[in-house]
C-alpha cells in the first residue's frame, strides 16, 4: 500500500520558493490502476518522482508497503526502486545502441538474481511483452511501441509489485497507445499496483481511479 | 561478472575517447619516465657518492697526472710524507689494470677493504666482494662476461683463478678518481658504466707475491684522505696546506655543493620543454575525460532508475577508468624495466637514463593524480546534477 500524508516538495530559486507539492494526501492500494492527471506544471510528475524514491520530500510521510520512505538510506532507495517499483516513462529511458535483452536485464545487474538466469528471466519478460524475436535487436532500431514494450518489460523483469508510467503513451500513435494500455489492463489483472500520470482522458479512462492534481494539490 | 558486464558496456559506448585517453597517457608517462630516469642519470653519482659515507674525508686531486709511471711515485711520495702527520689516518684508493677476456678488454679493479665498504655497486646476481674472504673473489659487469655465471671460476692471468660471487647490473656505478677539476662535482669522481667490462677483485684476498708480478696494476692518480678521529682543525689545515702544493682538496660539504649546482643547471637545461609537453598532453586527459564522464551520465541516469545508486555509479566510472589507464602505467614499466636500452635509443638526443624497478613511483604518482582528479568530476557532475536532473532533461 502507498500513502502520502502532507507531503510537500519545495523548489528554490534565486530566493523564490515554489511549491510543486502542496501537502499531498494520497492513499493507493494494492492491485489498483489509477492515473494522475493535470496540467503541465501541475506537480503531476514531481509526485511521481517522490512516489518513485527518485527525488526527496521537504515535509510529510511517505510509507510504501509499511516502509517509511522519507527516512531510508539511498542504497536501501536503490533497493526498493530495483525491488518494488518498475517505471516505464515517455522517452521509454532505454540505454540506447544496447539489445533489447541488455535492457531488459539491465535492472538485474543490481540484484542477486544469479548471472545465468538473467537472460532466461528477461527472455521470459519479452515473451509477455509479445516480442521476443527482437531480443538481440538494438532499442534504437526498434519502433516507439516496441521500445515501450521493452520499457515494461525491463520494469517487470524483478517482479516488482508497483509500476509508475510517466506518459506511456506520449510519443505513440493511438493504435500503438491502446495496445500499450491493454499491455498495463493485463498487468493490474495480474495484481500488481499501476499508477500512470497522463494529461490524456482517453488514457486514464483506462483506469480505475482517476487523480486530479492542480498547482501541487489534490483536487 | 555483472561489474565486468556494466564496465564493458561503459567502455564500448566511449571506446574512442577511452582509445585516445590511452595513447595520450602512454607518451605522457613514457615522458615522464624518461625525464625521471634522466633525474636519476643527473643525481647518480651524487648519490653514490653520499652512499659512500665519507662525510669527513677530504677528496684529494692530483694537478700533474697522465702518465702513472710519473705519478706513480709522487703519490707514494705524498703518502709516505703524510704519515708524518699526526692527524693522517689513510688513503682510500685503489689500483687497476687490464685484461683481456675472449679478445676483448677488461678493466680490473683491485679493492682494498676500505674500497669495498665505501664504494659497493649494484648487483644483478650473486653478492658483493666480501672484505674478510679467505679464496680471491671476483665481481663481473658487461656483457663479455654473459656466459659466466656466479659460482664459476674464472683465469685473470698471472696466476690468478678467482671465483665470481657476483655479477653487476648492466647500469653501475664506480669510482673514476683521474679527472681534474677546479669545480668539483660527484660525477667528476665517479662514472656510470651502461655494460662496461668490469672485474672488481678484492686486493686483500691476493697474496702479496702474486699481488706484486701483476703486469700494469697503476693506482688511481687521485684519492680521499681520511683523517683520525681526534684531529684538530689546525692539524687538519696543516694536511690540506700540504697536499694543495700537489693538487686541490675538496670536502664533503663544497662536493655536494657544486653536485646540487650541476644537477640544477641540468635540470633547467632539460626539463622545462618536456613539463611543458607533459602538462599539454595531461589537460588534454583531462577534458577528454570529462567528455567520456559527462556522456556516460545520462546511462548512469538510467541505471539510477532501476536500482544504481550514485556511488555505485561513482564507483564503476572510477574503476573502469583506473583500469583502462593502469594499460599506459604497465607498457611503461615494462619498457622501462625490462627495455631500458629501447628507451635509451629511442631518444634523438641520446641522453642517458637510468631506469629501473623504481620507475613505478612517476608512474603511480602520476596515475592517482590523474585518478584524483577523475574522481572529482563525476561527483562534481553530480553534484550540480542529480541522476533526476539527467532524466528530467531528456524528457
Amino acid at each position: 500500500m502507498i500513502n502520502l500524508k502532507g507531503v510537500s516538495k519545495i523548489y528554490r530559486i534565486n530566493d523564490i520558493s515554489f511549491h510543486a507539492l502542496d501537502h499531498v494526501n494520497l492513499e493507493i492500494n494494492d492491485g489498483e490502476m489509477i492515473a494522475i492527471q493535470g496540467r503541465s506544471g501541475a506537480g503531476k510528475s514531481t509526485l511521481l518522482h517522490i512516489l518513485g524514491c527518485l527525488d526527496t520530500f521537504d515535509t510529510g510521510t511517505y510509507t510504501l508497503n509499511s516502509i517509511d520512505i522519507g527516512s531510508q538510506s539511498t542504497a536501501k532507495l536503490a533497493h526498493i526502486r530495483n525491488s518494488t517499483i518498475g517505471f516505464v516513462l515517455q522517452d521509454f529511458s532505454l540505454i540506447n545502441h544496447k539489445t533489447a535483452l541488455y535492457n531488459v536485464k539491465a535492472p538485474m545487474l543490481f540484484n542477486k538474481t544469479p548471472f545465468f538466469e538473467m537472460k532466461k528471466k528477461a527472455m521470459g519478460a519479452l515473451y509477455d511483452m509479445g516480442i521476443p524475436e527482437q531480443a538481440e535487436k538494438d532499442v534504437l532500431k526498434m519502433s516507439g511501441g516496441q521500445r515501450q514494450r521493452v520499457a515494461i518489460a525491463r520494469a517487470i523483469v524483478n517482479d516488482t509489485p508497483v509500476i509508475l508510467a510517466d506518459e506511456p503513451t506520449g510519443n505513440l500513435d493511438s493504435t500503438t497507445a491502446d495496445e500499450i494500455m491493454q499491455i498495463f489492463v493485463k498487468l493490474h489483472k495480474q495484481g500488481k499496483t499501476i499508477i500512470i500520470v497522463t494529461h490524456d482522458d482517453h488514457i486514464a479512462s483506462f483506469c480505475d481511479r482517476i487523480i486530479k492534481i492542480s498547482d501541487g494539490k489534490i483536487v | 561478472m555483472k561489474i565486468l558486464i556494466l564496465m564493458y558496456s561503459f567502455i564500448r559506448k566511449n571506446i574512442i575517447p577511452i582509445f585516445i585517453i590511452i595513447a595520450i597517457m602512454t607518451v605522457v608517462l613514457f615522458l615522464a619516465v624518461s625525464l625521471y630516469g634522466q633525474y636519476k642519470h643527473y643525481t647518480a653519482t651524487k648519490e653514490f657518492y653520499i652512499k659512500a659515507n665519507l662525510k669527513d674525508d677530504v677528496y684529494f686531486t692530483l694537478m700533474h697526472h697522465g702518465d702513472p709511471e710519473v705519478y706513480t711515485p709522487l703519490i707514494n711520495e705524498i703518502v709516505h710524507n703524510l704519515e708524518s702527520y699526526s692527524g693522517f689516518n689513510k688513503i682510500i684508493q685503489y689500483n687497476a689494470s687490464y685484461i683481456g677476456y675472449n679478445s676483448m678488454p677488461a678493466n680490473v679493479y683491485y679493492y682494498n677493504n676500505d674500497m669495498l665498504n665505501h664504494f659497493k655497486s649494484d648487483i644483478k646476481q650473486g653478492r658483493w666482494l666480501s672484505s674478510n674472504s679467505v679464496d680471491i673473489e671476483v665481481v663481473l659487469g658487461g656483457s663479455i662476461f654473459s656466459e659466466v655465471s656466479v659460482g664459476d671460476k674464472i683465469d685473470l692471468g698471472n696466476g690468478i683463478t678467482a671465483k665470481v660471487v657476483g655479477k653487476l647490473n648492466d647500469i653501475f656505478l664506480y669510482p673514476s678518481f683521474t679527472s681534474f677539476s677546479t669545480n668539483l662535482s660527484s660525477n667528476k669522481m665517479f662514472k656510470i658504466a651502461y655494460e662496461t667490462a668490469i672485474v672488481y677483485i678484492n686486493k686483500e684476498s691476493i697474496k702479496p707475491d702474486i699481488y706484486n708480478n701483476i703486469d700494469m696494476t697503476v693506482p688511481l692518480s687521485n684519492f680521499f684522505i681520511s683523517f683520525k678521529e681526534n684531529i684538530t682543525q689546525t692539524e687538519k689545515d696543516e694536511i690540506i696546506n700540504y697536499l694543495e702544493t700537489y693538487g686541490l682538496c675538496n670536502d664533503y660539504d663544497t662536493i655536494i655543493k657544486n653536485s646540487n649546482a650541476e644537477i640544477d643547471y641540468w635540470v633547467r637545461m632539460a626539463f622545462p620543454f618536456p613539463l611543458f609537453i607533459i602538462t599539454i598532453l595531461t589537460l588534454s586527459i583531462i577534458c577528454v575525460s570529462a567528455v567520456i564522464i559527462k556522456r556516460s551520465m545520462n546511462e548512469q541516469s538510467k541505471y539510477y532508475l532501476i536500482g544504481c545508486t550514485k556511488k555505485r555509479s561513482i564507483a564503476l566510472i572510477i574503476s573502469t577508468l583506473t583500469i583502462l589507464f593502469s594499460i599506459p602505467c604497465i607498457i611503461n614499466i615494462i619498457c622501462a624495466v625490462f627495455f631500458p636500452n629501447f628507451l635509451r635509443q629511442t631518444n634523438p638526443h641520446t641522453i642517458d637514463y637510468i631506469l629501473d624497478i623504481s620507475c613505478v613511483y612517476p608512474v603511480f604518482i602520476y596515475l592517482i593524480f590523474i585518478i584524483a582528479i577523475l574522481t572529482i568530476m563525476p561527483i562534481a557532475f553530480y553534484h550540480k546534477h542529480s541522476p533526476l536532473s539527467f532524466y528530467r532533461r531528456n524528457l
